[in-house]
């Protein structure tokens, strides 16, 4: 019984803090600036024996009558408040911006790209950035320029990742004070399936076969050589000739022609949905490892044959964005 | 609470131990020389160490040497607690957790103790200097706060920040001083004070034993008179009072211990208190005595008003019922000519008593004025005094004989004022005239509006008993150098024998030294001495009765909210989103007056312009040609544009029907 009362007023508060985040921070776009009205500010526990030591000596002068003692004890409660000003100020009045993020696979990290403007002369300190799992990332941002910092995200799932609410936090100067505001920043990343990590060889069909066995018999079809790009595979390197020149160079292959592949959904069996997804991307990735054409058929959508990176951005964002309706 | 594990760097330590070591010094300053040595060597050597070699130090290192430190302290103090004790254990504490410090959290804990170190430096002294060194103190464990809360501050920021944390504090701790309310009484406890008497001695008289004063150039109190200002030679102060002699040294008739024991006080103080009749004009004045540990109160002679907390003795002293450790003010009024009546019998007879058999050529020459009028002879005593070709001077030759009065009055004939003092009310007694032996400061140096009155200002004299006027006082030292009491002592006296403040010779550092007391006496005055009485009268001032009155709290409010609120305006109007620029604002009321079309942040001014030129047609024009001024006004910088684009707005009127 109590249990369940207690569940439950968790329950309603998480409710009715969730609801008051939303409602006090939504989510904007553009440049934030952090505004005293959205700006929280509480003493620490090392704030609170600040105050301790400041009510002892109150109380010690009172005792001994020292008036010196009562001038020194309003004085730590003056210097309390001016570091109470200075924790806000610290954070008042910063911006922040988020950019765009480049896609990643399900499981690994995710950077969102956030810029710290601070217009002020003083630098700022101690700028803390929490997501909710993450380890805080610690900044400083001096006077009259920005700050970049890649915050990563931890990912779970493919599909669209919008970035989390902010928890943006400062102690400095003094850590007597923890002065924090909560942000909502408009940006968001597609999340593509994680693939799969074995996945089976690149499904053959028909005449393909026949090009497959070409590409393995090796070189027959070299159509000379190009420069190294991001993304090509280590087994394509021609290292006699990259050693004779100044670059790497690739060999480019001419069977693309006909060993076009159909990488479909219904060819795949027995799987879950995800892990459908899974091995589509593996092999989206492998056909373009290899330098093929290839076509991706999903039940609602079919990308017609194609090479390169954006062909390939085409297939994993609508992996990603499948929806099993 | 990751952050507070963090392990503190070498120089982070050594930040530490250096704020550490200024905070200690005006506790180490107080302590018993080897325990200052002893606590000092431990804080040099722990600032020594390395990060590494203190990480290395066994955790049971601290308790061995708190262990150890608590013995020091107990052997200094015989006591761990109280005001002394308690101070050495807090010193040696901090001293101790050094050792301990491996982490930010030990830091922080650290440097919350070395400000509680830091405001308890006020128990042993409130000086200006102490003052002045507690903020510096204050100053270096705010700086090495900030220091290991953020280890990249540099070191121009920090001293910046920490000197405006401070000037920013200041003004809320005044107010909060001015106006926050002082308890009349103690809470738990009156401060335990072992510390040395200084002043007059108040439980014998001998020779030499006001004459040493004359080298202590402290001040023994200040004097600030309300209307009128007696004659320097009519300012006698009243201390201690002795009425027992046994040949060699004068003792009181009751003692401070017997006083402070409150025997004293039923038997003596409170028993027919003479009555005093002012002759002549009446002083006021407030009198701030520093502390002597004693109980007299060195009022003008003669008190006529005492007072709360204070009482005339029956010696026409006025005690204090405990004595002063500490710095107090006094509101008083006295008269210079007065006239007692209503003393006891027992009292007079007491003021008649001798040793027997003592100074047989003295009690003769006393027992010559026997036959005369009591007046005359006091007169006569002078008389003779004046005549027999005495000095005064501050190093009179030893008495050594058995009969002391004889061998000063006829063989040596050189004495300062209690050997005077002395040996007058010896001849009186003998001469049948009542007489005691007064001690007290005479004179003043004035300095401002106040006088000072310094220990080389101690004085005695004598007092008798007339039946018609009571007890009067007369000066035997007047008679043999009357340039002491006129003009001071430093022109009655050969100048090498004085110290060197007194001496008449270097002018210019006399007054130098003036000019400082006055600083440090406004300082006692306003700073130190601002206890209930002072609170209430300058409360008074600004119309405050009473605390938890509404002046009182318009004032606390109001200065909070005054002091407060401008920091906050200064923070937000320093914070302000930077103000548009004109092509900006003119083009802001342009998008006002384009109502009920409310332009997104977002949206670009031609798309806006579009938007608005549907909704009205009629104004499509003016829309276009306004947004394009704004174009070339805001990016374009044109001056030319500018001045249009305000002009066309200003104009613009949509809501009319062209």
């Amino acid at each position: 019984m109590m249990v369940s009362v207690k569940q439950s007023i968790v329950a309603y508060w998480q409710r009715y803090w969730l609801q008051f985040l939303r409602s006090r921070h939504p989510t904007e776009t553009g440049r934030i600036r952090i505004r005293h009205q959205r700006l929280y500010i509480l003493p620490t526990l090392y704030g609170l024996g600040f105050a301790l030591i400041a009510l002892t000596m109150l109380i010690g002068a009172l005792n001994y009558q020292l008036s010196l003692g009562f001038f020194f004890s309003f004085l730590l409660i003056g210097i309390g408040h001016a570091i109470l000003l200075r924790s806000y100020a610290n954070l008042l009045g910063l911006q922040l911006s988020a950019g765009n993020a480049v896609g990643v696979f399900a499981g690994e990290n995710v950077y969102f790209p956030i810029t710290l403007h601070n217009e002020k002369v003083q630098a700022r300190y101690g700028v803390q950035l929490h997501t909710m799992s993450q380890e805080p990332v610690d900044c400083h941002i001096e006077g009259l320029t920005h700050q970049l910092v890649a915050l990563p995200i931890n990912t779970l799932r493919r599909g669209k990742l919008k970035i989390p609410r902010l928890t943006i936090s400062s102690r400095m100067p003094m850590g007597l004070f923890r002065c924090w505001t909560y942000v909502n920043l408009d940006s968001e990343v597609l999340i593509y399936p994680q693939p799969e990590l074995n996945p089976p060889p690149l499904p053959e069909q028909g005449n393909i076969s026949q090009g497959r066995k070409k590409l393995l018999s090796g070189n027959d079809d070299f159509a000379g050589l190009r420069e190294f790009q991001r993304g090509d595979a280590r087994h394509d390197i021609a290292w006699k000739q990259s050693a004779r020149s100044e670059k790497i160079l690739v060999r480019q292959q001419q069977s693309t022609q006909g060993a076009t592949l159909w990488l479909s959904w219904d060819d795949i069996e027995g799987l879950a949905l995800e892990a459908k997804l899974s091995r589509l991307t593996a092999w989206v990735l492998q056909a373009q490892a290899l330098n093929r054409p290839y076509g991706l058929a999903l039940p609602t959508l079919a990308i017609s044959p194609g090479h390169g990176q954006d062909h390939l951005q085409r297939c994993l964002c609508a992996l990603a964005e499948y929806a099993d309706s | 609470m990751k952050r507070a594990n963090r392990p503190l760097h070498a120089n982070e330590q050594q930040l530490l131990s250096l704020t550490l070591a200024v905070c200690a010094i005006p506790h180490l300053l107080e302590q018993p020389w080897w325990l200052a040595v002893s606590l000092g060597i431990i804080l040099l050597a722990l600032s020594r160490l390395s990060a590494d070699l203190r990480l290395r130090i066994p955790r049971y290192t601290h308790i061995v040497l708190g262990l150890l430190v608590a013995i020091l302290v107990f052997q200094a103090y015989k006591t761990l607690v109280g005001r002394e004790g308690g101070v050495a254990v807090l010193l040696a504490l901090c001293i101790v957790k050094l050792v301990e410090t491996r982490y930010l959290r030990d830091a922080r804990a650290l440097i919350l103790l070395m400000f509680l170190l830091t405001g308890i430096a006020f128990l042993h002294s409130q000086e200006l200097w102490l003052a002045a060194y507690s903020l510096a103190s204050t100053a270096t464990i705010l700086y090495c706060g900030q220091k290991i809360e953020q280890e990249i501050l540099p070191i121009r920021t920090n001293t910046k920040t920490t000197l405006r944390l401070i000037l920013e504090g200041i003004p809320i701790a005044i107010l909060l001083f001015v106006l926050f309310p002082r308890l009349p009484a103690p809470l738990w406890s009156m401060p335990d004070n072992n510390t040395a008497k200084s002043g007059l001695p108040g439980d014998q008289m001998s020779p030499g034993s006001i004459g040493n004063m004359i080298q202590d150039e402290s001040i023994a109190f200040r004097v600030q008179f309300k209307n009128n200002t007696p004659a320097k030679s009519a300012m006698y102060w009243r201390g201690p009072v002795f009425e027992d002699f046994d040949g060699e040294r004068w003792r009181p008739a009751f003692t401070q211990q017997n006083l402070q024991a409150g025997a004293a006080q039923s038997q003596w103080v409170n028993k027919n208190p003479a009555q005093i009749i002012g002759l002549g004009q009446s002083y006021q004045y407030s009198l701030t005595l520093e502390p002597h540990q004693q109980n007299w109160v060195l009022a003008l002679d003669v008190a006529t008003q005492t007072p709360a907390n204070t009482h005339l003795s029956n010696r026409l002293q006025v005690l204090s019922e405990v004595p002063i450790t500490e710095r107090k003010r006094f509101e008083l009024q006295a008269q210079t000519s007065w006239i007692t009546s209503g003393e006891s019998n027992r009292q007079i007879e007491r003021s008649l008593a001798l040793p027997a058999e003592l100074n047989p050529q003295a009690s003769a020459l006393a027992e010559q004025w026997l036959n005369l009028p009591t007046e005359q002879r006091v007169a006569r005593a002078l008389q003779w005094l004046t005549e027999g070709g005495f000095s005064y001077t501050l190093t009179p030759p030893v008495l050594t004989s058995r009969h002391r009065v004889d061998e000063f009055l006829f063989q040596s004939k050189q004495g300062f004022c209690e050997h005077y003092a002395s040996a007058f009310t010896f001849l009186m007694r003998a001469a049948g005239v009542p007489a005691r032996v007064v001690t007290g400061y005479q004179g003043a140096t004035q300095n401002g509006d106040y006088w000072l009155i310094r220990q080389a200002d101690a004085h005695a004299w004598t007092e008798v008993w007339l039946e018609s006027r009571g007890w009067q006082r007369v000066d035997p030292t007047f008679v043999i150098s009357p340039t002491r009491i006129n003009a001071g002592i430093a022109r009655s006296v050969e100048s090498s024998a004085l110290p060197f403040m007194l001496r008449s010779d270097n002018a210019w550092v006399r007054n130098l030294r003036l000019k400082a007391d006055i600083v440090i006496n406004t300082w006692n005055q306003w700073v130190v001495g601002y206890d209930q009485q002072r609170q209430s009268d300058f409360l008074k001032k600004l119309g405050i009765d009473d605390f938890l009155t509404g002046a009182f709290l318009l004032w606390l409010i109001g200065g909070l909210a005054v002091i407060l609120g401008s920091f906050a305006a200064w923070l937000i109007y320093k914070n302000r989103p930077p103000r548009p620029d004109a092509a900006s604002q003119a083009y802001r009321l342009f998008s006002k007056k384009l109502r009920p079309i409310l332009r997104a942040d977002s949206e670009a001014p031609q798309h806006f312009a579009a938007r608005a030129s549907e909704h009205f047609p009629n104004h499509a024009k003016q829309i276009v040609t306004i947004t394009q001024l704004y174009l070339k006004a805001r990016y374009a910088q044109e001056p030319a544009a500018l001045r249009a684009l305000q002009r066309e707005v200003a104009r613009f009127n949509p809501q009319r029907k062209s």
